[in-house]
């Protein structure tokens, strides 16, 4: 093997794959035409994972980064898509984005002030920006886009977060003034997600039902390239991109690579083998049981953060017969979920059990939700008989002749299907009968919004309580938004008020941990668990920094070594 | 043919839309849109029209050569045809090229050396290939090509590469059952009187095995051509669902489950006309390689 390693061209091939210029299949094929066997490649493998390094630190111009997504992607319009995904931050930008550290830093926004009764807040716009199209990108265009965000016709399902808003108003080009009903200091929160993002409303309402589809116009410092559902979302570089501002942003200027291509992995398992093999430079969401194998790899880097998610189960109010409208028996059904259970054996300890409706990671997290929803089965078993149920000579419970049986529906998805049998075992522990239906998107929220006796959700959101809000408001009840419990409760509603009209930092966080109590306490729906994030890069990717308040990495500092 | 493309027609546009969710129910709208938004969608979509007025509305726009867009990304059904299309083309080609440049060759040679270890070896591998469900085979290879040797990529597409894995599955199937059917019939002609005939003239052994056997062989492989274009069409979902191959079967799935009714129904369609023409195009071929056919 050393006559080998002594060659030119082997050491030129090994000299690429250590700098990370060459995936290991490129490499294995390489070897091969230059006459190695199989035994010689792996030992030269070995002896290169060893020496693996990050390659030089001078960025280089040019390629097209690869990226796995776990996700389909969604169409790329902030004020109607089903979800905003990773090329949201390549190819739009928002008033305001966080840094590393959590801090807002700006972005199309240079600076911003909140008067003293902390009802008007007033952004200063950069001057001189365009959209892609030309097209300027100033406080008029970006109060057409929050008005359109407010126009119900427009079809923003998150109009209720944006009603502490009185008016937007833009008195000059570079300043932009937000009037508030009443104090809303998680107004930043709003702005700076992807549902925020400034856009051309004029070529929007231009395309019609085709923006997001067929073309998009923003600021960032990619042009979409095309938009395949299923299979990929591909962006350029944007010539005329005039930099960046966000001080954690160390590029300036033009982003370093020519393309993004994400290509959308939905088999949990394909994800890990393709940026093994070198087809992909980065990824989001390998699978659990891979993330060990991953880490052992010393051709990548894996990047674990916690995540801004949940999933929780509803239980529909109206079924009375089953006492879903009242807590004791909510609070039943989830004193028998063994939450830290889920987590070992399906995260593979990749993630926490949710007691309250937030991840541990949320500045508002309040450790006294832990008082609740811990697994009791004796617990619950003494509430259901406290409220009158009674096993069954099946062992399942009955109450005048009812049964305690009912379905939940669930989005067919591996980790989806595992984690519904895994609550149909353990609520037959306690005598309840549940059927677990998997369906595929269209059916689960054509069903969801007719309110079914339960059903399994996700949910992924930077600041995870402004989603929540939505899944246990009153006015979301009843078909008109995600309250698919019906869950009409007073001090929830009251919970969310106090929430949305907080005026600084320390209110907000004292109306999110009422908030959490209120959800944990009268479960509008049971919180089951919250996962981890991972992210994965080979060697050759260099700037790319998934972080822990940005859902997702900026791609200005991206370069391929 | 007609008939059943138009009864197919029916029978897909209906079932379409008796599955729960359309396309405004999550497929393309927002899930957490209200009822007036996503009312306000299948308005403009037409969709809130009785069933057999969308139908009729569509087959005018059939008629006229329109064959819509994709409700989910807006792209025009005949640019998802040009490139779905030939994607499907090429790794379906390159199945059927793998599989008769193995099969043919090796039932040949099974017959030709029967009940040796040829024969057994060949035989084996067709039972494996007939055996092995083509979703779990796709599994070793992957597992073996790209996570262990790092040779082959995993999936995506179109690289040559990337076409090797796919079509390798594709081709596994028809591959066992063509070498069979190969060794089958060649054993049933290499003892008929026109074969004793020829070697009593002299003619050279594989003059007689290549030339005039396998000739009268082929007539029932031939025929079986036009099923295999048939199980190629319903395994090529399974296929290019797995390795990612955007081709039609691989959008066609895709469709179903966003609800996008235009383009899952032409591609339906499409489907059906190609095994009906398969089918058809294999009476022709057995026609013309058996004469006697031909002129009864």
């Amino acid at each position: 093997m050393s006559d080998f390693k002594s060659q030119p061209a082997v050491q030129g091939l090994v000299a690429q794959y250590v700098d990370g210029g060459l995936s290991r299949r490129q490499f294995v094929k390489g070897a091969l035409a230059l006459g190695l066997g199989m035994t010689t490649i792996g030992a030269l493998l070995a002896a290169c994972n060893s020496t693996t390094s990050g390659g030089s630190t001078t960025p280089k111009t040019g390629g097209t980064l690869k990226e796995g997504y776990d996700l389909d992607f969604s169409r790329l319009d902030p004020i109607n898509t089903n979800w905003y995904d990773p090329a949201f931050y390549a190819v739009y930008e928002s008033l305001v984005t966080n840094d590393p550290q959590g801090n807002y830093v700006p972005q199309v926004a240079s600076s911003w002030t909140v008067s003293g009764d902390g009802l008007t807040v007033t952004f200063k716009i950069r001057s001189g920006l365009k959209f892609h199209s030309g097209a300027t990108l100033d406080a008029t265009a970006i109060k057409a886009v929050y008005d359109g965000i407010a126009d119900p016709k427009n079809g923003s399902p998150l109009g209720s977060v944006w009603a502490p808003v009185a008016s937007t108003d833009a008195p000059d080009p570079t300043t932009l003034v937000i009037k508030l009903k009443h104090p809303y200091f998680d107004l930043f929160n709003i702005v700076k997600t992807g549902y925020w993002d400034i856009v051309n409303m004029a070529y929007r309402a231009q395309l019609g039902d085709k923006y997001g589809q067929q073309g998009v116009d923003g600021s960032g410092p990619f042009q979409l390239v095309d938009w395949v559902p299923g299979s990929h979302t591909s962006v350029k570089r944007w010539a005329n991109y005039p930099g960046s501002v966000t001080p954690s942003i160390q590029n300036k200027g033009k982003p370093y690579l020519d393309g993004i291509n994400w290509i959308t992995i939905l088999d949990a398992p394909q994800r890990a083998i393709q940026i093994q093999n070198g087809e992909i430079d980065t990824l989001r969401g390998p699978a659990f049981q891979d993330i060990g194998r991953l880490q052992a790899d010393k051709t990548l880097t894996v990047t674990q953060l916690k995540e801004w998610s949940g999933y929780f189960f509803t239980t529909n109010f109206g079924r009375t017969d089953l006492g879903f409208d009242k807590v004791n028996v909510r609070q039943a059904l989830s004193h028998a979920v063994d939450r830290a259970g889920i987590v070992k054996a399906l995260l593979f300890g990749h993630g926490e059990p949710l007691y309250g409706p937030i991840t541990t990671a949320d500045k508002s997290y309040t450790k006294d939700v832990e008082q609740f929803n811990q697994f009791d089965v004796a617990k619950a078993n003494s509430l259901l008989a406290a409220e009158g149920w009674k096993a069954g000579s099946d062992g399942i419970l009955t109450k005048n002749g009812v049964r305690f049986a009912f379905e939940m529906i669930i989005q067919a998805e591996s980790f989806n299907q595992q984690l519904g049998s895994a609550l149909q075992a353990q609520m037959k522990t306690i005598g309840v009968d549940l059927k677990v239906t998997s369906l595929d998107r269209g059916t689960f929220f054509n069903r969801a919004f007719a309110i079914p006796d339960s059903l399994m959700f996700f949910y992924l959101w930077p600041v995870p309580i402004d989603v929540v809000t939505l899944f246990v408001n009153s006015a979301n009840a009843h078909g008109k938004g995600p309250n698919w419990s019906n869950a009409v409760i007073p001090q929830m509603d009251q919970a969310v008020a106090a929430w949305q009209s907080a005026a600084n930092e320390a209110q907000l966080i004292a109306a999110g941990k009422q908030f959490q109590l209120a959800v944990a306490e009268q479960l509008p729906f049971v919180p089951v668990i919250n996962r981890d994030a991972f992210w994965v890069n080979r060697q050759n990717v260099h700037g790319w920094h998934p972080d822990q308040w940005n859902l997702y990495p900026y791609y200005n500092d991206v370069w391929l070594g | 043919m007609l008939l059943i493309l138009t009864i197919s027609s029916v029978v897909i546009f209906y079932a379409m839309r008796s599955a729960p969710g359309g396309p405004s129910g999550g497929g393309v709208l927002n899930p957490l849109s209200s009822q007036e938004i996503r009312q306000a969608y299948d308005h403009r979509m037409g969709l809130d029209q009785p069933v057999y007025t969308q139908y009729f509305i569509y087959l005018k726009h059939l008629a006229t050569g329109d064959l819509g867009t994709s409700l989910v990304n807006g792209t025009p059904i005949t640019e998802l045809l040009a490139t779905h299309a030939r994607n499907s083309l090429v790794l379906g080609l390159t199945a059927l090229v793998i599989s008769y440049l193995i099969a043919i060759p090796l039932g040949v040679l099974a017959a030709v050396k029967r009940n040796t270890w040829v024969d057994q070896l060949a035989m084996g591998g067709a039972i494996l290939g007939m055996g092995i469900p083509n979703f779990w085979l796709a599994l070793i290879l992957v597992y073996f090509f790209s996570l262990r040797l790092g040779l082959l990529p995993s999936a995506g597409c179109c690289d040559p590469p990337q076409l090797i894995l796919p079509a390798l599955v594709l081709a596994a199937e028809g591959t066992a059952v063509t070498m069979r059917m190969t060794r089958s019939s060649m054993l049933e002609h290499l003892h008929d009187d026109f074969v004793r005939a020829l070697r009593a003239k002299g003619l050279p052994e594989w003059q007689v095995v290549i030339r005039h056997v396998l000739r009268n062989a082929l007539i029932p492989v031939i025929s079986l051509s036009g099923l295999r274009l048939g199980w190629l069409v319903g395994y090529a979902l399974i296929v290019e669902t797995i390795f990612r191959w955007p081709g039609v079967g691989y959008l066609l799935v895709d469709s179903v489950l966003r609800r996008d009714y235009p383009v899952a129904q032409f591609f339906s369609l499409l489907l059906i006309f190609f095994v009906l023409l398969a089918n058809w195009l294999a009476d022709i071929g057995y026609g013309l390689a058996n004469p006697r056919i031909r002129v009864a």
